[in-house]
């Protein structure tokens, strides 16, 4: 066998020879008639080794002892539980009025021994001579046709309250409770009246029992349907409207008529019983409200009752955005369910939630907790101020006020909370979380602070200074150079003055060559002329001297295309016979000519165009 | 000509002798601030690589040193602010990171880290909008810290001089044309920069904006612990100053909300 299994078989021992504890039980009827049976029973929860019942010389024993046992095993959460449950029984019979006690009954268990309870029992004189039980007809035969006939006396509803004068808030006790006189086989179809302003809590009562009770020397079976706490809530004459409720009783209809069997044995003509609904009603019941008394505390919300009343704080030295639990307990009997929470003063910076409210009651005892949970956002000392329930007590008919103590709570800058994430911030929740996992970036490595304060370079001697010499450097720079730059204006206008002088001149020498006949020089000559000319005289730089650009720029002139063609073929011309000696016209004179055309028809042009 | 050319020259250089004695100043100047860097250099290696080992304490203590000194850098305020934030200290960070903004508005770096330790700290003020042209204007002059402004102011103005000539000397007419509108354009913006800086040299030394340094303050109605509680604010929220009456400050908040306060409780930025 395993450990374990041995472990179990132990538990098991112990749970079949520990029986929880041993008890018994006497019951009986309370009242009963002269002559009619009684059933004692005794009912214990161990097999007893002995069982030694009372002396029960007063009563009649018509039956009994007998002994009836029932055991049950049930298993909860493998655990394993027996219980035994052993009854004695008697049947009596007293045919004397009056009291009767019946002493404890004594068993023995385990070499202990155990009492039970002691009974008494009240026998009244019988209202009709049979003690046998009715034998009704079957309900429904002829049920509420007789249900007039049954006197308010016998069958009725009651509601008792435990004081008919009391204060709003306070608590009413109010008991609906059935009786009758006659034997009753159903109740049902309880109707509730309406209470209006007045709160009501149902007591747990067990399933209706039906009792024996003597009133006014008469047996009445009686059963509580129903029990209520009642608060109620405003003052004045309340009335609590009746209860309704459907009993089927026996009636006695009559007697059976008389067989020669009864005449023959001496019986009592039996009674014929009948089965009757009856709907029974309880009286309204007036109940005077009187207000609560003026001068009410400003704490007071309406607690009526006997209460005691304390509030601790879970701790009062925290860091930043730790959660604080105050918590205020109520504890005592009255209006407790309707109690409000209580206001703690809790500092502006402090979040806030609202309390829980915790209820445990037992009918109208309990206790009442609130939870004030608050968050820190800041730190320093902060001070909730002492926390007051006020409550009305209706027996000293006084205000009561209770206090606690007045709470400082230190708070420190969070730390813990976020280092403990390797140095990782979390926002916190009262902002959105945005940098989730986000840190700052790291340091600047540089420049090394260079400039202190009132060095700054704006606003400095240096700063204001480089303006002005700047200015003035500009300033003497441009007198210094205004010949250059009267000169540089004219510059343009002077190569164009002497752009026809300078080919004039160009001409000259290839006309001498001319003379001498020496063809390249000649053409060479004619070349720069043309060229030099056009430089000069359009102002176009020697880099962009090409033959698309020339046409371009003396298109813009204003130089008409006969012209412009001219001047391309003649430098065509002489550029094929300087290359090409060979191809070259012979005709020296009339290309000087041409040349000489061409120049004194683009001075003419531009003259024009400029005046 | 030639001789005509030398005898110019001549003369310019012995009207430049003052322009000389200015560049020696401005040398000295720059030479000076050299020095001066060499001495507080080993004090700012110091502090990085106090910072880098994590003694965050010591940091601070030598970037403090260092700001006592008189130095001031964005940089500088910006790693003050950075071993304040290691250190927990989340209001000081935030005036330390706001006075390296103020330096060099444009730093995304200060930006970022401005922008979370305000998640850390502080209260949620809604700000009122500014109109669109002011905002335009304001990150305009942000982009530059008012040293870089003048520097900016200085050498445009040069540049505009130095086109003004080529305007004059210059042959080709498309040149002259070219110079005369660059010479213009670099003027305006000299003068535009000019006043950057100087909005920007303003609003750091008339600083008018402080950093709640207190846990909590109530701010009240009136200049005395007397008048009826207005707001509460805590530590890390940034207020505009009014005015003040003794040892009250009249505070106004981002929303536009007024109060006063004591002055001890806010540190000015």
């Amino acid at each position: 066998m395993t450990k374990r299994g041995m472990l179990l078989y132990g538990f098991l021992a112990i749970a079949m020879t520990l029986p929880a504890q041993v008890t018994i039980t006497a019951s009986a009827p309370k009242v009963v008639e002269a002559g009619e049976e009684i059933t004692l029973t005794y009912t214990m929860n161990a097999e007893p080794s002995e069982f030694r019942a009372p002396n029960l010389s007063a009563f009649t024993i018509l039956a009994g002892p007998s002994r009836s046992s029932s055991s049950s095993i049930s298993i909860i959460n493998g655990r394993i539980s027996q219980s035994v449950t052993i009854t004695y029984t008697y049947v009596l019979q007293a045919n004397q009025e009056g009291k009767y006690t019946i002493d404890p009954a004594r068993i023995t268990v385990d070499g202990k021994t155990y009492y039970s309870n002691s009974l008494t029992i009240e026998v009244v004189g019988s209202s009709h001579a049979s003690t046998s039980t009715p034998k009704p007809q079957q309900p429904g035969e002829s049920s509420s046709r007789q249900e007039d006939n049954i006197p308010d006396e016998k069958v009725f509803l009651k509601v008792i309250v435990d004081k008919t004068s009391l204060y709003q808030g306070e608590c009413l006790t109010a008991t609906v409770k059935f009786y009758s006189q006659l034997n009753v086989n159903d109740l049902g179809n309880l109707q509730l009246p309406r209470f209006n302003g007045v709160y009501s809590q149902e007591i747990e009562t067990p399933q209706i029992r039906l009792n024996r009770e003597n009133i006014n020397g008469k047996i009445y079976l009686t059963g509580v349907i129903k029990q209520y706490y009642l608060f109620f809530q405003q003052s004045g004459e309340i009335v609590i409207e009746p209860f309704s409720l459907d009993a089927v009783v026996a009636l006695k209809a009559g007697t059976r008529p008389r067989t020669p069997f009864d005449d023959f044995w001496g019986f009592e003509p039996e009674p014929v019983y009948q089965w009757v609904k009856k709907t029974v009603k309880s009286k309204p019941l007036k109940i005077s409200v009187k207000p609560l008394p003026a001068g009410a505390p400003a704490s007071f919300k309406g607690a009526v009752g006997n209460y005691s009343f304390k509030a601790m704080l879970d701790k009062n030295k925290v860091k930043t955005n730790e959660a604080i639990t105050l918590k205020a307990i109520v504890n005592g009997t009255g209006n407790i369910k309707l109690i409000e929470p209580v206001e703690p003063k809790i500092p502006a910076d402090f979040e806030a939630f609202d309390p829980k409210t915790n209820l445990t009651l037992k009918g109208i005892t309990g206790n009442k907790t609130f939870e004030y949970v608050m968050i820190p956002r800041s730190a320093g000392t902060f001070t909730i101020p002492s926390l007051e329930f006020a409550y009305f007590d209706p027996q000293s008919r006084q205000y009561k006020i209770l206090r606690s103590e007045d709470f400082t709570i230190t708070v420190e800058k969070g730390k813990d909370d976020e280092s403990s994430k390797g140095g990782v911030y979390v926002a916190s929740s009262r902002n959105d979380i945005k940098y989730l996992g986000k840190d700052i970036l790291f340091i600047k490595p540089g420049p090394v602070p260079a400039v202190r304060e009132g060095q700054w370079f704006f606003g400095s001697k240096s700063f204001y200074l480089t303006y002005i010499f700047s200015v003035l450097a500009t300033g003497i720079f441009i007198v210094l150079m205004r010949k250059q730059i009267a000169e540089n204006a004219n510059i343009a206008r002077q190569r164009t003055r002497r752009a026809s002088r300078q080919a004039k001149k160009r001409l000259m020498m290839a006309g001498k060559y001319l003379k001498q006949n020496q063809k390249e020089m000649f053409y060479e000559e004619v070349l720069k002329a043309l060229w030099g000319y056009v430089s000069d005289k359009f102002n176009i730089p020697a880099a962009d001297l090409s033959r698309e650009k020339i046409k371009d720029i003396l298109q813009n002139k204003g130089i008409s295309a006969e012209d412009i063609e001219s001047l391309t073929h003649l430098l065509d011309v002489c550029e094929l016979a300087r290359y090409a000696p060979a191809a070259a016209p012979e005709n020296l004179q009339e290309i000087f000519e041409q040349a000489e055309n061409v120049i004194n028809r683009y001075e003419a042009q531009v003259i024009k165009t400029t005046s | 000509m030639k001789k005509n050319q030398k005898i110019n020259a001549m003369k310019i250089s012995s009207y430049l002798l003052p322009l000389k004695k200015y560049f020696c100043l401005l040398l000295s100047c720059i030479s000076f601030t050299l020095q001066s860097a060499s001495m507080n250099d080993s004090l700012w290696q110091l502090a990085s690589t106090q910072y880098k080992n994590g003694l965050y304490k010591e940091a601070a203590a030598t970037y403090k040193t260092l700001i006592d000194q008189g130095y001031r850098s964005a940089a500088l305020y910006y790693n003050m602010g950075n071993a304040m934030f290691r250190l927990k200290e989340y209001p000081a960070a935030l005036l330390y990171y706001e006075k390296a903004k103020l330096y060099a508005p444009g730093d995304e770096e200060i930006n970022y880290n401005l922008e979370l330790t305000r998640t850390l700290t502080g209260d949620k003020i809604e700000g009122i909008e500014e109109f669109f042209l002011i905002r335009w204007i304001q990150k305009g002059i942000g982009i530059f810290s008012f040293e870089q402004w003048a520097w900016i102011s200085v050498i445009s103005f040069l540049v505009s001089m130095i086109t003004l000539t080529g305007y004059l000397f210059a042959r080709l007419r498309s040149l002259k044309v070219f110079s005369f509108w660059l010479c213009v354009l670099f003027f305006l913006l000299s003068i535009k920069s000019f006043f950057f800086a100087s909005i920007q040299y303003h609003t750091i030394h008339d600083s008018r904006t402080a950093i709640v340094m207190s846990p909590v303050v109530t701010a009240r109605s009136s200049p005395a612990a007397t008048g009826s509680e207005l707001f509460v604010i805590h530590e890390g929220t940034k207020v505009t100053l009014l005015q003040q009456s003794g040892e009250w400050i009249e505070i106004k908040l981002m929303d536009g909300s007024r109060g006063w306060i004591k002055a001890s409780e806010i540190e000015k930025i």
